[in-house]
Formats: structure tokens, sequence, C-alpha cells
């Protein structure tokens, strides 16, 4: 359906008319358990252009980290792709053998994990497991492999590379471990990189530095980037755009002060006033109690009929519960799903 | 050494008061016939401080820097290595050395703890009525004819239903469970309840959920919490009085609006600065800290903080800074060049300017 011409990749057109460098279309995972099909992303349809960050905000089980292994194709069983389109640099990822896939992963398209701790070999020096990577990409000799992950550790602020090569991960801090992971992405100069909640373990002031560090890189690399996560305050601070997720579907996309500042989903608004603010004083105010979303996160073996969120949202109607609302623009680049803004709605079998 | 960095909340109204406490682990070298100690983790040196009643103190600090140690020694859960802990006018530190049971359980009782991790602090094989009925067989307060009806009463308490007492723990979502370690802490009516992070674990959209029900709690059953966390926006919601952990030691304390909007150390300042504010347009501009915390094994000399410390001066570096009380009432920092005591200024974004 859409051909996507092959990416120059510094291609200086502005964002909006650039080819888009990963367009996603009706994706779907399921996950095959003994309760039957549990669809932990069902039918959604995104795109990354090139240059930007692209925030994936939602709760657990939300399947926003499914989305961003997908993906790579690497969903973990007893989970598999059910079906969808990944448009990537002119080709459909879903079409690849497993061996042209490999060549895509690391290279083209790289990640960052949330546990720096579990996505490091224990028993490899990391100089030895990152240089194996770029050795088997770029069919380079070893020595030349460990100058050029000697370079990494230097960009992204590990001091005294040459040391650190020989160490293994359980010698490293956690803020450490995520730059070597950071660097590790950064290998082959990906096109795109998926960071699923890359800050999540760390304290509040290494995750600052670690934010830091990916801007830097963004902007001096222009590699675009998926930027998974369940913190406001880390999507505002990173993202471009915004696409959040609720029980597998997309609830709203748009740039990212939209999202912000006029959220039109009810959801994307009870995420943004239930957080208590650093910036508030609550003391004045003794009675006060902070905005909730009522009920509990849906079960995806059994979700809510129509619109997943209706048995939590204060502006449910009974139309919501028996019509699935589609992803409808209201705006320029601002997609919601929504049957009280206008969104089409299928009606439920 | 003593009094040092004692913070002076109003006597007359004050539940715990914790002395001087130190947990200190040995570092063994471990050999063929015998272990040697080559060195001491001081994970928590010397942290004092006292909570009011019918307060909250959000203790606050990064991971590793003796928070959970802290709340831990205080109810003898780990045994401190020396300082006291007084529970009203007893020195429960001293009712917990001696271990008489009786004594030991009337402490408890009145001392309760909420777990971090409702996922590994319920019993998988217990039904919630077992689990709530557990403190209510300890401390034998209620005969058993009462045992159903107080369970239903806690339920209640923490938004869940009776029928909720006959099912297992994985069979509720994690605020649920959260509930369920709520409504245990509550079975015994306790005075003071630690909480430690009791919603890290959670998902945003139940957060809000679980901070509202404790604030609810406190003001229905006037309880006093010693809420521990990282994670600064709830403690500036839930918090009365706030303390700033770093290393093991207490570096700043002060109320809630004070320490938010006017720290004086700078660490605190630190950690607020690197809060990413839920706004696109916040201009974060650098990142104050370099560098990481340094191993509890190692402590820098005089002050802890003075390596990373942007304002150190010669003297950080030598003599360690005491907790003293600074110009406003209610605020102590330990810091020989402390910020002056100026208001934070926040652009319209909430951000940091």
């Amino acid at each position: 359906m859409h051909s996507t011409p092959a990416l120059s990749s510094k291609a200086a057109l502005p964002a909006e008319e650039a080819p888009p460098l990963l367009k996603a279309e009706d994706l779907h995972v399921h996950f095959r358990t003994g309760a039957g099909i549990v669809r932990a992303v069902n039918g959604i349809d995104f795109t990354v252009r090139a240059k930007e960050t692209l925030g994936l905000v939602g709760e657990s089980g939300s399947g926003k980290t499914i989305t961003s292994l997908s993906l790579l194709r690497l969903v973990p069983r007893p989970a598999e792709i059910a079906g969808g389109r990944i448009h990537f640099n002119g080709r459909d990822l879903m079409t690849l053998s497993e061996r042209e896939m490999q060549a895509v992963r690391g290279k083209h398209i790289a990640m960052v994990f949330q546990n720096p701790a579990y996505s490091l070999n224990p028993i490899l020096s990391v100089g030895d497991q990152l240089s194996e990577i770029y050795v088997w990409h770029e069919k380079v000799s070893r020595q030349a492999a460990f100058d050029r992950v000697a370079e990494l550790f230097n960009l992204v602020g590990i001091t005294d590379a040459k040391t650190r090569l020989r160490q293994f991960p359980h010698e490293l801090s956690g803020g450490i471990k995520q730059r070597v992971c950071i660097a590790r992405a950064l290998l082959c100069n990906p096109a795109l990189i998926l960071a699923d909640e890359p800050t999540t373990n760390l304290d509040v002031t290494i995750q600052s530095q670690i934010l830091d560090l990916l801007d830097r890189l963004k902007h001096r690399f222009g590699t675009s980037m998926v930027l998974v996560t369940h913190d406001m305050g880390v999507v505002a601070r990173m993202a471009d755009r915004i696409a959040v997720m609720y029980a597998g579907r997309m609830c709203e996309i748009a740039d990212a002060r939209t999202i912000f500042h006029n959220p039109q989903h009810p959801y994307t608004r009870a995420l943004l006033t239930s957080l208590p603010r650093v910036d508030r004083r609550y003391s004045e105010t003794p009675g006060e109690r902070l905005p909730v979303i009522g009920g509990r996160p849906p079960n995806l073996a059994a979700p809510p009929s129509g619109c997943p969120f209706h048995d939590r949202c204060v502006e449910a109607e009974p139309a919501c519960q028996a019509f699935v609302p589609q992803m409808t623009e209201i705006g320029p680049g601002h997609a919601v799903s929504c049957l009280r803004r206008g969104s089409a709605g299928i009606p439920v079998q | 050494m003593t009094l040092h960095g004692r913070d002076t909340a109003g006597a007359a109204d004050e539940i715990l008061r914790v002395d001087n406490l130190c947990k200190l682990y040995p570092v063994l070298r471990r050999g063929v016939f015998r272990s040697r100690q080559t060195g001491t983790i001081r994970a928590v040196d010397g942290v004092s401080f006292s909570v009011r009643r019918g307060e909250t103190l959000g203790l606050v600090g990064e991971s590793g820097c003796g928070k959970t140690t802290t709340a831990r020694a205080i109810l003898h859960l780990i045994e401190p290595t020396s300082g006291s802990v007084h529970l009203g006018s007893t020195d429960i530190s001293e009712v917990f050395r001696e271990g008489d049971r009786p004594r030991v359980l009337a402490a408890r009782r009145q001392l309760q703890y909420i777990f971090q991790d409702p996922y590994l602090s319920l019993n998988p094989r217990w039904t919630i009525a077992q689990t709530l009925t557990e403190p209510l067989r300890v401390h034998g307060q209620l005969p058993p004819d009462q045992w159903n009806k107080r369970v239903v009463e806690l339920l209640e308490l923490v938004g869940l239903e009776a029928y909720h007492a006959w099912r297992y723990p994985h069979e509720f979502s994690g605020g649920q469970r959260q509930r369920v370690g709520i409504a245990r802490a509550l079975a015994v009516e306790p005075d003071v309840v630690i909480c430690d992070e009791p919603v890290s674990s959670l998902d945003v959209s139940v957060r809000a959920q679980i901070l509202n029900l404790l604030a609810d709690l406190q003001a229905s059953l006037g309880l006093t919490y010693l809420y521990i966390s990282h994670d600064l926006s709830s403690v500036r919601f839930i918090s009365t009085r706030v303390a700033v952990m770093y290393l093991g030691q207490i570096v700043e304390i002060a109320d809630v609006d004070t320490l938010f909007e006017r720290p004086r150390h700078h660490y605190t300042y630190a950690l607020l600065k690197a809060i990413p504010v839920p706004d696109p347009d916040a201009d974060i501009g650098d990142t104050v800290l370099k560098g990481e915390v340094p191993s509890a094994m190692n402590v820098p000399s005089g002050c802890r903080f003075h390596p990373r410390c942007p304002a150190a001066l010669p003297i950080c570096a030598k003599v360690v800074p005491e907790l003293k009380q600074s110009s406003g009432a209610n605020h102590a920092v330990a810091c020989h060049n402390p910020r002056s005591d100026t208001a934070i200024v926040r652009n319209s974004t909430g951000a940091i300017a």
C-alpha cells in the first residue's frame, strides 16, 4: 500500500514532509494462554519520523513494551505477532527472514532495555560483548572493534574507557551499566533506537544524567528514538511526539505540547492530573486529595467491551460500551480514539 | 557525639524519637581458618530525628542512602549497631534487645510497617482473611469470635469488600494487594506506621488512590507516618516534614514547604532540580550533580557529599558538618557552606530556573 522510498538518513526536509523512518500499521500481538487469547497489542498504527523521538506512554499491561519489541520481532513466547506491517527503510520487516532480521537488529534498529543488569551478559567483559556485536555486523577485526567500543565509551561519558573494557557487568554501577547499554545501541550508528524505560531503575540524579546523555547523542547523530515510559516527566523532557496506550490500543497521539497542554482523551487527562506535583503546596489544603482514576487496570484476558477505558472513564456514555472507538484525526497531527471527541466507532460484535 | 544532629521538634508531642541510630556491617575477608574484617559498611551512621504525633515525616534519598535500613532498624527487623529509639516514653530499642515477649509485642502493636512490594509481602498460600487474622492471633487483643467482624471492618476501611476476605493474593491487582498490606498494618490499631515506598511498585493510575487512602486514614485514625520514598512528588503530597538522607546520614530536615522551596543543602537542591517536570516547555538546564554516590564502604572524609558538591570549601573535606538549626525554625542542615536562605525560582512550567 505504501511504497516508502529508501531513506536518505540526513534528509533536510521538514519533519512533516519527510517520509517516515518507520511506519507500523495495524499491529497485533497475541499471547496464547490457557485462558484464551490475550490481545496485548490490538491493532495500533504509528509512524516515527527521521530525527524525532516518539514517546510511548502507558501503564504496565498497556502493551507499550510489547509494541517496541514487536518492531524488532523480538516478542517473547508465548506471544506472537498476529498481524500488521512494519515499514522501515522501504522494506516490510514482517516479510524478512530471521537471518535478514538479525542484520537489522543492532545495526539499523537498536534497543536499550529497562534493566541494564539483565541485558548484559554477566560472564563476558563489557568490551568483549560489545565488540562481538560490532565484528558481526561490520565484519571488522577484533582490534578495530575494541577501538570503536572505547570511542563510544568516551562518547557516553564513561571515563577511563580502556580499563572499563575489561570489566564485567557486576563491577559496574547501575548508571555506568546503562551507559554501556547506550554505547552498545550506538555501535553501528542505527537510524532508530528503541529505549524501553531506560531510566526507570535509576536514581533521579543518575536519571537526569542519562537523559542529558540521550538528548545530546540524539542531536549529534540525528538518531530517531522510540522512548517507552510510564513517567510523564521523562517523556515531557525527551519526546517530540507522544502516543498514549491503554489496554493494547492507542488512545491519543499528538506532538508533546498538545498532549500536555490540550489533551483530549479522558485517559490522557486523568494520567496528567493524578500525579502529585513537586511545585504545589499541599500543606495549605490539608483535606485535599489527588484526582484519581477509579477502578483498576484492565484484565486483558477479559477486556471491557467497546472502549477499553469506559469502565474507569468519567465521561463514559452507554455508546462507549457498544462501540470500539477508532483513532480519528481531530487536528493537525493529533488523533484520538474517543466517541466523546467525535471518533468513529465500530459496533461490538 | 550523642546529640549531634538531633533536630529539635517540639518535645511535648513527639511520639517517635530516634537518637544516633547506627547500623554498620562488617566487611569480611574469609580465610580457610578464620575471617578477617577488612572494612565497614556504614549503612546508617548516626541518624537522629523525631516525629510528632499525627504528622508525616518523609524520609527521602537515593537507593543505598540507608532509608530502608533506618526504618527496619527502628522496628528491630534489623538489629541496630547502636543508638536508641523512643516510642512515647518507652525506649523500644531496649525492649527489643531484652526480648521480653509481652513488651516486644506491645511495642510492635504501636509501630507497624507497610512494605514496598505488595507481591512479596503477602503469603501466597493464605487467604486475605488468614493474613488479616494473623496479627489478631499473635497479639491476642480480640477474642477469636470477633476476628471475622474485625477482618470485614479492616477490608472496608481500606476500600475493599467483605467477599475479598476469601480470596488469595494472586487474585488481586497490585493496588488491591497494597490495600491488604495497609489493612494488615492497621489490624492492631498502631499509633505509628512506617510506610516503606508504599506506592513505588504501583501503576501511575493506582498510585493516587493509595496516596489518598493513606491521607484519609491518617485524618480519620490520627495515625503518625514515617513515609520513606525516593519519589519526591508523593513526598510533597503526603508529608508534613521531610528529612533528606545521603550516604547513611541526614543532611537536611525541614517542614515540607520549606524543604521544597528553600532547600539549603546543595544535595537537596540537586535532587529537586533532577526531577523531570511534566511539561515539554520546561527548560531544565544542566544537570547539577556529576558522578555517582560513593560506596558506603569508603565514605569520603569530612562532609560525605563534598566530592560531588558544587560549593565545597577546603574545610568540607576535613570536618564533618553537624546537623544544626538554620535560620528558619524547624529547619536543620548539615553543611559548612549552605545555599542562601532564598526561595528557589520556578518558571511557569514548574521547572527550577
